[in-house]
């Protein structure tokens, strides 16, 4: 499709500045002719106005010619081979076309035409030629300012998503509500049960260093996941009590695959709040982590309640652990959630140590 | 002079260090310990404390739907929040004392000292939880359950099951397919907290949901009956069908 037809607007200014340029042809061809036939006129217009009007779509079709042969990648030579013998083509069907047409308006009462076709023939292939090449010209130019946009634009947008990806990144890694309910909890045991308190800061101090440092790495290992989620756990099992139970299913073959970092975290902080802080009666999380063939899959289950308290940004931690998801390892990993009345569950299906970036 | 009080914390290291707290301020004697807003609301009927130290974050039922359910029962009420920034626009509007998690020794004294001073009696305390219920409910709105509480038992009313609201007395009645509901409140303010689109106000005394109207019938020169699925029929005022038609 020639860009020009792509706006309603370009497409009737380049027909009306066309349509100009076809009467100034008409009366150069009239006034070229005005020696060998009286008033010619009349004749004139007829044959040159819609013969050339029809030049400019003999024209459009040279872009396809164009992005055949880009000026970047093909040799000089076949450009110029190849344009010349486009436009001399294009015009001899063109020229033909003119013959005919002049033939049908002598047939017609303007008997004078074909002979104002001959006459003023030579002019008329110049004309053709010249305009032909013209537009060989004006496409390439477009093609040249068309391609420089879009790598432009597409290198922008490329940037902007890494840039998207990095900042969920570091918001998985930084957990701001985990560290005010740990601080609280420590502020009360050290008034409770401050025997207590050096374990649970040991752990805590174990789960920062892996959010700060690793969230950076390219890849961890599924062990590495492990063990941060199980600190996690065991600093709010101290805050639950027996509200929560936990429970991990893992494939010992698959503890040294490597997987994307924090795909783990995200999850089970989504049942820890969903599962078991918005319900009285108590909770559970089931994480199961499995080997088949060569995909990994991942199945956490938190116990739900409908009617507990449901927080605003539900499923934006999901969301964005989705496209993580997808920017790292493209359709090769899938997400999924199901839900009913009593239980919520998370299937991510990823593969086996695989890197696809 | 004694003040009776009850801690409602949903997490025993919070309740414990709490009652450790307290232990700094003898003229306050701990009743009871709740886990959650239910039994709060239960220890209040039973115990009648003078005091509650309220935790915000709890599930189900937070501290204000305690307050909410309590109505005129409630006690004075001193609320315990680590991060709720709705609860804390609400408190510094209403000027009422609240306790930031972790408690701090500092705080906790002030606290106490002010309660000293003034008289839990105070009738200004009504006025002011209502207006901070009222404020917190806006924040919030629409809000999509109601909470009602009868004698002793609660009940937690989805919004959608909710048919139609009538105003009667000082109270209002709420109906859904299965029951009726009486709750300390007027009508005006719950139409404030009700999703404008589900619910219309069609007379002085009363709201209706759109979702169970079935039919409007003329019942005599400029006055209508709302007729619901459930066969159930409300006046509509004129001013009301003006309301309605807009609506619809």
């Amino acid at each position: 499709m020639h860009p020009v037809f792509s706006s309603g607007r370009y497409f009737a200014a380049s027909i009306l500045f066309w349509l100009s340029i076809c009467f100034l042809f008409a009366l150069l061809t009239a006034e070229l002719a005005k020696s060998s036939i009286a008033a010619p006129y009349l004749e004139s217009f007829s044959l040159v106005v819609p013969w050339y009007f029809l030049l400019l779509f003999f024209c459009f079709s040279n872009i396809y010619v164009c992005r055949r042969v880009p000026l970047g990648s093909s040799s000089f030579l076949r450009v110029l081979v190849f344009q010349w013998l486009s436009a001399g083509l294009t015009t001899g069907l063109w020229l033909g076309l003119g013959y005919l047409w002049a033939g049908e308006l002598s047939h017609t009462g303007l008997e004078q035409t074909r002979e104002l076709f001959i006459n003023t023939l030579t002019v008329h292939w110049i004309i053709g030629g010249s305009i032909y090449l013209l537009w060989v010209l004006i496409h390439y130019l477009y093609i040249k300012a068309a391609g420089s946009e879009g790598i432009n634009s597409d290198h922008l947008r490329q940037e902007l998503l890494v840039r998207d990806i990095e900042l969920k990144a570091v918001k998985a890694a930084v957990h701001p509500h985990f560290m005010y309910n740990s601080l609280n909890m420590l502020a009360n045991l050290s008034l409770s049960a401050p025997e207590k308190i050096h374990g649970i800061c040991v752990q805590m101090s174990d789960f920062l260093r892996y959010s700060v440092n690793y969230s950076k790495r390219e890849r961890v290992t599924v062990a590495d996941e492990l063990s941060h989620v199980e600190n996690y756990l065991s600093v709010e099992r101290e805050r639950f009590g027996d509200h929560m139970q936990v429970k991990f299913c893992v494939d010992e073959s698959i503890r040294d695959c490597n997987i994307m970092p924090l795909i783990l975290f995200p999850l089970v902080e989504n049942a820890v709040k969903h599962g078991i802080d918005s319900q009285l009666e108590q909770g559970y999380i089931h994480i199961n982590l499995q080997s088949d063939g060569n995909k990994i899959q991942i199945s956490i289950v938190n116990s739900y309640d409908p009617q507990g308290r449901k927080d605003k940004n539900t499923g934006l931690g999901l969301e964005a652990l989705g496209k993580r998801l997808n920017a790292y390892y493209g359709d090769a990993a899938t997400l999924l959630t199901e839900k009913d009345d009593k239980a919520f569950e998370v299937k991510i299906s990823l593969p086996k140590g695989m890197l696809v970036q | 002079m004694k003040i009776s009080a009850i801690i409602v914390d949903d997490e025993g290291h919070a309740r414990q260090a709490m009652r450790h707290l307290l232990k700094d301020h003898p003229q306050i004697e701990v009743l009871a310990e709740c886990e959650n807003g239910l039994a709060a609301v239960k220890a209040v009927n039973e115990l009648q404390p003078q005091l509650m130290f309220l935790d915000i974050q709890m599930p189900k039922l937070d501290g204000l739907d305690v307050l909410d359910l309590l109505g005129e029962a409630a006690p004075l009420a001193v609320f315990v929040t680590a991060h709720d920034e709705y609860a804390i626009q609400a408190f510094e509007k209403n000027a009422l004392d609240y306790l930031l998690k972790p408690v701090s020794k500092e705080r906790l004294a002030s606290t106490v000292e002010r309660l000293a001073q003034r008289n839990l009696q105070e009738a200004a305390q009504q006025q002011q939880r209502e207006n901070l219920l009222s404020g917190y409910h806006q924040l919030h709105a629409p809000i999509s359950r109601l909470l009602v509480r009868e004698k002793g038992d609660v009940y937690v009313i989805p919004i959608e099951d909710v048919i139609a609201i009538e105003a009667a007395d000082d109270y209002v009645v709420i109906h859904t397919l299965e029951n009726k509901y009486i709750k300390q409140e007027r009508l005006n303010k719950l139409e404030k907290i009700l999703d404008p689109n589900q619910f219309c106000r069609i007379h002085r005394s009363s709201i209706i949901s759109l979702d169970y109207l079935a039919g409007i019938e003329n019942d005599g020169k400029d006055s209508r009956l709302a007729t619901m699925k459930n066969q159930q029929q409300f006046a509509i005022s004129r001013s009301g069908y003006s309301k309605l038609t807009e609506i619809l």
